[in-house]
């Protein structure tokens, strides 16, 4: 009986053995095979030990991976990618949004040319909007950009006056700038680091007195040279852009800034690409202050699966006010209105809302909201609940 | 049989203090009462924005912001009256009362702190003529000496005025990104940066003590302090209450939704010398009541 236990175990032992799996997975996966002619194989692959990553039997992940992507390719791959600014696949383990873990034609296991890859998700057009290219670009992202994540925001490794200086003199710059260029000045504030319709890779829409080179108006002069600027704080943006309503309403984004001058947050004072005189897309902007809500939108939590389109665009502003308003989330109007106006058929076709429908729950009005969740949630149509089983019987009882 | 017994007390031992000792004890919290602008009485809130417990009297005022008024409750948070300052109130954002009796309320819409003499039926706006730029005024605290603390929103500072309302100077805190809340407590002041998350802590004097970060928050917007020195902070966009000791998470109360007992974007949060923790459950129009414990 004994020794028939232990030969029971021993066969379990060797069943389960991964020495035992190092069988010509190949056979059944040509595709896999094809990619041997690749270039660049993948070392688990040219010792043909799929097992090193796949379990042959089952796994709880896709791919029969033995481990989350992440975890696993961090299991030989022990480079750390705690950057400051980390690349947002490296945050979300998804090594293989960029490398193919089996082979590749091209360096490093990416799947395709290093731009291709970058534009995959980078949108091109928000990028390269004119025919004048900054020649790094012909050169890649990475020669500014890291492809893992940077110590400065946009992933770049160094801080970006420096890298500037990296290819352009000092004293090239401070010739032709009537300003202090060097010390503290943002070169990104006026020019494209990737592409612009004018010369000198200049931004496309100017700030007028900027235009009128009206320096004066912001700036301290003594004689043509600037000296600095006459009030760091929003009172300087104000007084040509008063904006009497912002401060006397409940909300307003025009107060509390990181910076002196809150309105500098989202405007560039020189030049921009984006009207009106914004410094990046709007979403870009939001997130900066809103990290929270970025977190949200990038995560893959069922709570957030179904978002609204314009969430996925990041179209903040589709929705929400700019500067300042009075209803709740920010909202440029009341609920109601602001869905409506896009989905107008709900306008005149609709579970009752409003006056008509109180909410049990909270004894408030219903509106949009009680029952959708446009930033994302677990139900389709963005509902809170799932609408065929648990939405309705939040507020209306089953009679039995 | 013995040793298979004690192996298994030390792993149930091990597993209680693993999850136990690491998961977030609640706050124990109970829901006590949830105050509704009734139908009958002041009819619905609209969008409150903060409350004000006056201990001495025992009441409880609802600063309902969207609808211009002030509303007031008894101890048992039965509905008292409520009040307009004769159409006066504007956006009205905080409120306080000073030991004369008199009521302090930020008017958002009009930018100013008006002072309300209740008999006299005098009101008078604050004096911000010596305050330089013009300040955004907005929440309120008062200490012991009945010295008056306003955040200016747009400067980062806060203005501290005398007892019979003299402008005597401010706190510039140019570290921060802006104050969304203002608390004294235990002679010390309180001051909330939603956007860095973190709590500023001056002493009677203007000095700042020490900062405390709080990175874990999401949207922190409200802070209140209790008799222990142990700060609450409401994350609006969590729908919770969160209880620190420095700057770790001890408890936390709530949960993002709409039945009682939940919070949908709340605004504002008070605890009083009881331990009972006020809610302004601003996404709801209602006050939530905890008592803590």
């Amino acid at each position: 009986m004994k020794v028939n236990l232990i030969i029971l175990f021993s066969l379990f032992c060797f069943i389960s053995s991964p020495v035992q799996a190092k069988m010509d997975c190949l056979k059944c996966h040509p595709d896999i095979r094809k990619q041997l002619t690749s270039g660049n194989v993948h070392n688990p692959l040219k010792k043909r030990d799929c097992t090193v990553c796949h379990n042959i039997h089952a796994s709880d992940e896709p791919n029969l991976l033995i481990e989350p992507t992440k975890d696993l390719c961090l299991s030989c791959h022990k480079k750390s990618f705690k950057a400051k600014y980390p690349h947002l696949p490296v945050t979300q383990g998804k090594c293989d949004k960029c490398h193919d873990p089996h082979a590749s034609p091209y360096k490093a296991l990416l799947k395709d040319a290093e731009d291709k890859i970058c534009f995959g998700c980078h949108e091109k057009k928000e990028l390269i909007i004119g025919k004048r290219l900054h020649p790094p670009l012909k050169k890649g992202c990475l020669s500014c950009h890291k492809a893992h994540g940077g110590e400065y925001p946009q992933l770049l490794g160094r801080p970006p006056e420096k890298l500037c200086l990296g290819c352009h003199q000092k004293t090239e710059i401070s010739g032709s700038h009537n300003v202090p260029a060097i010390k503290g000045t943002a070169c990104l504030s006026c020019h494209s680091a990737h592409s612009s319709k004018k010369p000198r890779l200049l931004r496309e829409f100017a700030h007028k007195p900027y235009a009128k080179k009206q320096c004066g108006q912001c700036h301290i002069l003594e004689g043509k040279k600037i000296k600095g600027i006459k009030t760091k704080t929003r009172s300087l943006c104000l007084k040509c852009h008063p904006m009497e309503k912002a401060d006397a309403s409940i909300y307003s984004h025009i107060q509390a800034s990181p910076g002196t001058n809150v309105c500098l947050d989202c405007h560039s004072p020189h030049l921009s690409d984006k009207k009106p005189a914004l410094k990046a897309p709007v979403r870009l902007l939001c997130f900066n202050c809103h990290q929270d809500t970025k977190k949200q939108l990038l995560s893959n939590s069922p709570d957030y699966k179904h978002k609204h389109p314009e969430v996925k665009k990041e179209a903040c502003l589709e929705c929400h006010g700019a500067h300042a308003g009075n209803h709740l989330y920010f909202f440029k109007d009341d609920v109601i209105t602001v869905c409506t106006g896009c989905h107008k058929r709900h306008a005149k076709f609709t579970h009752p809302l409003g006056e008509k429908a109180i909410d049990p729950r909270c004894k408030k009005e219903m509106d949009c909201v009680s029952c959708h969740n446009p930033m994302g949630a677990r139900g389709g149509y963005n509902t809170i609940f799932d609408y065929k089983k648990k939405l309705c019987i939040q507020c209306h009882k089953i009679e039995t | 049989m013995k040793k298979i017994c004690f192996a298994f007390s030390f792993l149930l031992s091990a597993f209680s203090f693993y999850f136990c000792g690491h998961a977030h004890a609640y706050l124990k919290g109970e829901l006590l009462t949830v105050i509704y602008g009734e139908e009958e009485t002041s009819g619905p809130f609209n969008q409150p924005r903060s409350i004000y417990i006056d201990q001495s009297k025992g009441k409880i005022y609802v600063i309902d912001t969207l609808n211009n008024r002030l509303v007031s409750y008894d101890k048992n948070y039965k509905f008292i009256s409520r009040f307009d300052a004769e159409g006066r109130l504007d956006l009205p954002v905080s409120m306080l009362k000073d030991k004369k009796g008199h009521l302090i309320v930020t008017n958002r819409g009009e930018e100013s702190v008006l002072v309300i003499h209740l008999k006299e039926k005098i009101i008078e706006p604050l004096d911000f003529s010596k305050v330089f730029p013009k300040p955004v005024p907005s929440y309120l605290a008062m200490d012991e000496n009945g010295r008056l603390y306003v955040i200016d929103k747009a400067y980062k500072r806060i203005l501290i005025f005398s007892d019979d309302y003299e402008f005597l100077g401010e706190i510039k805190e140019p570290r921060a990104a802006g104050f969304s809340d203002v608390k004294w407590s235990g002679n010390c002041l309180y001051v909330l940066d939603t956007l860095l998350k973190k709590v500023f802590i001056y002493n009677n004097q203007g000095n700042l003590i020490r900062s405390l970060e709080f990175k874990s928050l999401g949207f922190p917007v409200s802070l209140a302090v209790d008799k222990r020195g142990f700060i609450y902070i409401l994350d609006a966009h969590e729908g919770k209450v969160y209880l620190f000791k420095d700057n770790e998470i001890i408890g936390e109360i709530g949960k993002k939704g709409w039945k009682e007992g939940k919070l949908y974007y709340p605004g504002y949060i008070s605890i009083d010398n009881k331990n009972t923790l006020y809610v302004v459950d601003t996404g709801n129009n209602r006050i939530e009541v905890f008592k803590i414990k």
